[in-house]
């Protein structure tokens, strides 16, 4: 799902490094690159070169053969990850509020949401266009899984939260993980409340454990 | 003589006829009285000696007799003896069993005290929850269907609410 996004941020960034090979943990040269997100040039910051090159090539090598390579703690699939759960998830949310509208619309609101004109950008746009919601999500977590071996996080509720709870939602687990990816799913069996499943935990504020609770307290 | 004859008797008839018997008498008792006697005689002995076997055989027979009762006897209280402890094994055998089925009884009966209380129990268990699981379709089916949309995602929120506070003092 995602090659085309790593095609774009590979190509990206050794252009970047073309055209300013001192780029590498350079503050002044970095700020001014906003066509690549700030992910990446934190990235770019912090890395060192010996590094770099084995990122890229394990990089390389899981656009070529995801299956068979190993990103697991891989830096630039970190920051990779991390733009997609911080600045994409919301627009991904955004983007599932209008499911039901027209193709044209939605390119627009895909134009209105990401900007800029970069390779990397005009992937962005392409993935938001071409997937769902619930596609995204799951690419997102398995790409979550093989970079950080994080285990899922899944927000159900009875109905769909609106984008600005998910933010909020988002933010909170952000801080807590900045590489957390909270999946939001709809289940109206739960009647009311929430339902968290969380580093295999399960953490179940619904009603419907509460009417469970209150069954077994009676018959006990 | 003349007499005689007048009488018929005649003398020489008389001498013969005598001399005739004795001539019979001679010769039965040279042919026939001596073996006669000889058989008899015989025969008396031979009776004598079946009389003296017989009595020999009927000693013998009493003996033989006596012998065999008093075989029978010393049987008899042996088989007496055989049957008294026979009897009292029996009875000792019998009090042991009694006993063994007296406790097996009770085995019996205190599983099946157990078994009937372990059903008891699950069937109670049984009610209960299906009682619960009843009691739960019910308010579920009210609450799912009745609920306003609004208080549905107020519940969320606060069920958010309820979670940052709880876990976010962890």
């Amino acid at each position: 799902m995602f090659q085309d996004l790593l095609i774009a941020i590979l190509y990206e960034l050794t252009l970047l490094l073309k055209k300013h090979p001192g780029a590498l943990g350079n503050k002044s040269v970095l700020d001014k690159e906003d066509g690549l997100p700030l992910p990446l040039r934190h990235y770019l910051l912090e890395i060192k070169e010996k590094e770099l090159l084995s990122d890229l090539r394990s990089v390389v090598g899981y656009v070529k053969q995801p299956e068979q390579s190993n990103i697991l703690d891989n830096s630039l699939m970190k920051a990779v990850l991390e733009l997609l759960t911080r600045g994409v998830a919301i627009r991904m949310d955004m983007m599932a509020e209008a499911t039901h509208y027209d193709f044209s619309y939605r390119k627009e609101l895909v134009g209105k949401l990401i900007k800029s004109d970069s390779l990397i950008s005009a992937s962005l746009r392409r993935l938001l266009l071409q997937y769902s919601y619930q596609e995204l999500n799951e690419g997102v977590a398995k790409l979550a899984r093989n970079v950080i071996g994080d285990s899922l996080l899944i927000l159900q509720s009875p109905c769909p939260i609106d984008v600005e709870h998910k933010k909020k939602m988002r933010t909170y687990f952000e801080e807590k993980n900045h590489l957390s990816f909270p999946i939001f799913q709809v289940n109206k069996g739960l009647i009311g409340g929430l339902r968290l499943f969380d580093g295999g935990k399960v953490k179940d504020l619904s009603w419907f454990a509460r009417v469970q609770q209150l069954t077994s307290i009676t018959s006990s | 003589m003349d007499r005689l004859a007048e009488l018929g008797i005649d003398l020489w008839s008389i001498v013969i006829y005598m001399a005739n018997t004795g001539v019979v008498l001679v010769v039965l008792i040279y042919f026939a009285y001596k073996p006669l006697l000889r058989i008899i005689d015989a025969r008396r002995k031979q009776i004598a000696d079946n009389i003296e076997t017989a009595n020999l055989l009927k000693e013998e027979f009493t003996k033989k007799l006596d012998e065999s009762i008093q075989d029978k006897k010393k049987i008899e209280a042996e088989l007496s003896l055989e049957l008294d402890n026979l009897r009292k094994t029996v009875e000792l055998k019998r009090g042991e069993m009694l006993k063994e089925i007296e406790h097996t009884r009770a085995e019996i009966l205190k599983k099946a005290h157990e078994e009937i209380s372990k059903s008891k129990a699950r069937l109670v268990k049984d009610a209960e929850e299906d009682v619960s699981k009843l009691i739960s379709r019910i308010i579920l089916e009210i609450v799912q269907n009745k609920v306003p949309e609004k208080v549905v995602r107020e519940s969320v929120e606060e069920a958010w609410g309820k979670y940052t506070k709880v876990y976010n003092n962890q």
